[in-house]
């Protein structure tokens, strides 16, 4: 078998590896861009969307309707991975959750090394603050929703190491999660239907433009990003969620 | 040759030495490791060809997220193991 086998590969790699040569000897060189779309799309998206990062105006505007299948596969995966994590109806969730060990005393409750602590704890204002202002600003600077999204959701893993999965239900409620991501997908199908209310196509950017370079302004370019702000934090905060509970329910029954 | 041209000549070149070895660990803690290693390396590449954004993007998804998913679903197979 493996007579035939490494030859085979061996041939096989040697071709991939010559291609992959010949491929990169016709590359332009670093920085050297060719393609008029580029050029064409950061002078439009500044006059007619009034946009500075040309990225959000062809993310959120010239190609808005890739973005919304995109963010439902999102919201599929988060929804995927809450299914198949869960293994508790809501009644059973509810109670181990009350039985959930609070005390800081308590030998069942998972406890942080302090150093720990003392890292993650300032570092949530700091990562609150940051992704805040990477989500507001995506349409003037480089980054977005999505980016300042997974930031802010980096706050539930903080909350996680630093006090557990109790920590976690009292500083972040699943319900109120599972809700705000919800309103935060909701929110990009409500606004594409804002160009139908005019009479234009779904997600025709017809709300005011304003002024380039004020925080509010590119019309539902603004609007569509911060909604996917929220949406991708809660997101992420979910799976985190999903990921860290049954780790600690394992270990209240390991101690019963 | 100047130092931007360089710095990314590095960057490439310690991606070359990374991308093998995630593949070469075969204990998953270690691999875990090594993604997230690997991944800091690919941010910091796309922060200097002016890609910030992905940069940001690719440092909390790869050095956090994926091996983070990486550790919890480790511990957790642990835990079901009588």
């Amino acid at each position: 078998m493996n007579r035939v086998r490494t030859p085979l590969v061996l041939v096989a790699a040697a071709a991939l590896f010559s291609l992959l040569v010949w491929g990169l000897g016709d590359l332009p060189g670093v920085g050297e861009y060719a393609g008029p779309y580029g050029d064409v799309i950061i002078r439009a998206a500044r006059n007619e969307r009034h946009v500075l990062n040309a990225v959000a105006a062809v993310n959120f505007d010239y190609r808005g309707f890739d973005t919304l299948g995109e963010e439902f596969i999102f919201f599929a995966s988060v929804i995927g991975v809450a299914l198949l994590l869960r293994d508790e109806n809501e009644d059973q969730r509810a109670s181990t959750r009350r039985l959930l060990p609070r005390s800081t005393n308590d030998p069942r409750r998972w406890m942080p090394a302090e150093p720990v602590s003392l890292v993650s704890l300032p570092a949530v204002g700091a990562l609150l603050v940051f992704g805040g202002y990477i989500v507001l600003q995506g349409h003037l600077s480089p980054g977005g929703g999505f980016q300042g999204g997974i930031v802010i959701s980096a706050v539930a893993l903080l909350v996680a190491l630093s006090g557990g999965a109790a920590a976690l239900y009292r500083t972040l409620p699943l319900a109120v999660l599972e809700f705000v991501e919800a309103l935060g997908i909701g929110s990009y199908l409500a606004i594409g239907f804002c160009g139908v209310a005019a009479g234009r196509p779904y997600l025709t950017n017809v709300l005011p433009l304003g002024e380039t370079g004020n925080l509010l302004s590119s019309g539902t370019i603004w609007a569509i990003n911060f909604g996917v702000g929220v949406a991708v934090a809660a997101g992420f905060m979910l799976l985190t969620i999903e990921f860290v509970e049954p780790l600690h329910r394992a270990r209240y029954r390991r101690h019963q | 040759m100047n130092a931007t041209a360089a710095l990314l000549g590095l960057h490439l070149l310690f991606l070359a030495i990374l991308a093998p070895l995630v593949v070469a660990a075969r204990d998953p803690r270690r691999q875990a490791g090594v993604i997230s290693l690997f991944a800091l390396v690919q941010a910091s590449l796309f922060f200097l060809l002016r890609a910030p954004d992905v940069a940001l993007s690719e440092l909390i998804v790869g050095t956090v997220g994926i091996p983070g998913m990486l550790l919890f679903t480790l511990s957790m197979i642990e835990g079901k193991r009588p």
